[in-house]
């Protein structure tokens, strides 16, 4: 019996660790779902890995090799499938998907160590911990939380560096340990462990918890923003309230001097009030600057528009929206990331607009498919590298904005951009299908 | 030249008339389409956009013209000019707009500036109506004129982008270099990355393995289509 246990342990042990690594891989890269051949064919390398790594006659050997290598592999796996375009970030994640995932086992080594207990308690012991290593990581994977720290890390080098570093530093470390305890040198210790553990879960949640620091920060600042960019909206359709009460005053006195000047008969009288009164209609009357939008359902889309109108209205820019049907798409509502999109395409068509001679921006919604923003330009641009990472026609600029976009677009279905560059005009047209 | 106005107001019809002489009236959308039909070759059309107090008949009107006819061009005369520019240039590719509430010598000048520039568009296409030509973009699709088209290539940063290079635009669609030379037989593939308009090809280098094209691009060609592209070329 206990023989047919040691065996099974043998050989399941390594599944065991391997697919807990790959659950914890895929659960820090923000619940990412590798396909099925990548999880097959991961897990068994892995399981080779950890296999060789374990029947090693050197303790060295054993301790470190398996561990490198898994590290290795998980990093070579999130490489080939781009999920994030961070090395270190990957290095990271993998690194600490390693430690977690041989935390139980070893904590469950130490116990055991520590209080001796009969090598049949043990085996079955260790086969327990392995079942408890899985359902821990499931556990965490059911919590369906937005881990993905990766555009947060990308920004804080330091940060990155740091918490790349300790967590090499522990992995080197546990590597030790282990080789410790393989040539009985070292006994195990509880507090080794919860200092460890503490320690990964610090590396875990320090970026999660100052990312949603930053980004409650930045929706607060956005508020602000938009509440500034409503509020000058308001004053400046108060304005043009008061132009048309007086123009509608005016207005008047104009028709009652041109009855004056029909009834005496003068034709020049009336041709020279006839003149004034067009003039003046065409100085105050309809302006189209006043933006259109009552039909735009999405408060978010609308505030949006709102806060790029004020930001062209400081540039000297004319800023149009053009709508006359409501508009209206379910599928990018309360997307954040959306409005990220059209707000990077609504920048770059003001910035580009300001240095041309004729400052327009248009933007057009039309029939819940199509958002055309159209800019005004210098000349014609180079369209077959503006969405590559790191071009950008303005200086000091990183060049991510449309990079990001075009990465937004690939991966909706549902949504198509096509850009088109003329002598005078930069056009972005995004599509959308309804369905 | 033909010209054609929509226009339901007399004293505008007489206006206009007034300045251009041989023009025919309709005061009705369907007699004016219908006629318009009827007349194959390339016409200069204007058109107000609010008829019989129905607003923005004159846009759908445009709209209906550009169906079954590319090469007129269409002037918009209206009082409404809330109705902005760009979007009416964009959606029907009118040549201009011009605001009846002017006074009469600046109204005059800008029609007639708008119609010396429309004639002189027509005259630039030689009044040929070009072959319309759909391009597959993602899963909608984008329309050009063959003739418009100088060449295609794809972009450095990603392989299912593709940049058409027109005459006087470049337009980015999203498909394969591979699926071109399929949709018309003037489109030729030169190098894994360049498809050109064979009609556009000014000048065929075998040697520096070079292709000129007729506004002076030079593109390269790679040996594995220079055998089919001399074969087309160099006779």
């Amino acid at each position: 019996m206990f023989q047919v246990l040691n065996i099974f342990n043998v050989i399941t042990w390594p599944l065991f660790e391997s697919s807990v690594m790959l659950i914890w891989f895929s659960t820090l890269l923000g619940q990412h779902h590798f396909s099925k051949g990548t999880v097959v064919i991961a897990s068994m390398i892995l399981y080779v890995i950890n296999m060789i790594g374990n029947s090693f006659e050197s303790p060295l050997l054993r301790a470190s090799l398996a561990s490198t290598l898994s590290i290795g592999v998980l990093f070579y796996i999130g490489w080939r499938q781009s999920i994030i375009s961070s090395k270190r970030v990957l290095l990271l994640y993998a690194s600490v998907s390693s430690l977690l995932a041989y935390w139980v086992v070893n904590f469950e080594m130490t116990m055991t160590s520590l209080v001796s207990v009969p090598v049949f308690v043990q085996t079955s012991l260790d086969f327990l911990a392995n079942i408890l290593a899985v359902i821990l990581a499931l556990t965490f994977r059911r919590l369906q939380y937005e881990w993905l720290t990766e555009s947060f890390l990308d920004k804080h080098g330091i940060q990155l560096q740091i918490l790349l570093i300790s967590s090499l530093f522990l992995r080197i470390m546990n590597d030790l340990l282990a080789y410790f305890f393989a040539v009985q040198q070292f006994t195990g210790s509880i507090w080794w462990d919860f200092f460890l553990l503490s320690i990964i879960l610090a590396i875990i949640f320090v970026p999660v918890i100052s990312n949603q620091q930053e980004l409650l920060l930045d929706k607060i600042n956005q508020h602000d923003v938009e509440m500034a960019a409503s509020q000058s909206y308001t004053q400046q359709l108060e304005t043009k309230y008061s132009e048309f009460r007086f123009f509608k005053h005016d207005y008047k006195n104009i028709l009652a001097s041109l009855e004056y000047g029909i009834a005496s008969e003068n034709m020049s009288d009336i041709r020279s009030t006839y003149y004034s009164v067009i003039k003046k209609s065409n100085d105050t009357l309809p302006d189209p600057q006043i933006l259109n939008l009552k039909y735009i359902a999405d408060l978010n889309l609308k505030s949006l528009i709102l806060v790029k109108y004020q930001t062209a209205f400081e540039k000297s820019v004319s800023f149009n929206v053009e709508i006359n049907a409501f508009f209206d798409i379910v599928a990018i509502e309360n997307d954040v990331t959306f409005y990220r999109v059209i707000g990077i395409l609504l920048d770059n068509a003001i910035e580009s607009a300001e240095k041309a001679v004729k400052k327009t921006v248009t933007m057009l919604l039309t029939d819940c498919e199509e958002i055309v923003i159209i800019n005004s330009c210098t000349q014609r641009m180079d369209l077959t590298k503006i969405a590559k990472l790191g071009y950008s026609s303005k200086k000091n600029h990183s060049g991510f904005g449309l990079n990001f976009v075009q990465q937004y677009v690939n991966q909706h279905d549902n949504i198509e951009l096509t850009t088109i560059s003329e002598q005078h005009h930069f056009i972005q047209k995004m599509m959308f299908t309804v369905r | 030249m033909n010209y054609y106005l929509l226009e339901d107001n007399l004293i505008q019809q007489r206006r206009i008339q007034h300045i251009i002489a041989n023009c025919l009236v309709f005061d009705q959308p369907m007699a004016l389409l219908d006629a318009l039909k009827a007349d194959q070759s390339a016409k200069v059309i204007l058109l107000d956009l609010e008829i019989r107090t129905v607003e923005n008949v004159g846009l759908n009107v445009a709209k209906m013209i550009r169906q079954f006819d590319t090469m007129s061009q269409i002037i918009i005369v209206t009082t409404h000019s809330e109705m902005i520019e760009q979007g009416l240039k964009y959606h029907i590719g009118m040549i201009d707009f011009i605001d009846k509430a002017q006074s009469d010598s600046l109204f005059t000048k800008r029609l007639l500036s708008a119609i010396t520039a429309a004639e002189q568009q027509i005259r630039m296409q030689n009044g040929t109506q070009s072959e319309l030509i759909r391009l597959p973009n993602g899963q909608k699709s984008e329309s050009l004129y063959l003739n418009d088209i100088v060449y295609m290539t794809s972009n450095q940063s990603q392989s299912h982008q593709l940049t058409v290079c027109c005459e006087q635009k470049s337009i980015q669609i999203r498909t394969t270099v591979k699926s071109l030379p399929d949709l018309h037989q003037n489109f030729i593939q030169i190098h894994a990355a360049y498809v050109v308009n064979k009609s556009k090809v000014s000048a065929f280098d075998a040697k520096k393995r070079t292709v000129q094209l007729h506004n002076g691009v030079l593109l390269p060609c790679a040996r594995k289509y220079l055998k089919s592209t001399r074969q087309l070329f160099e006779i």
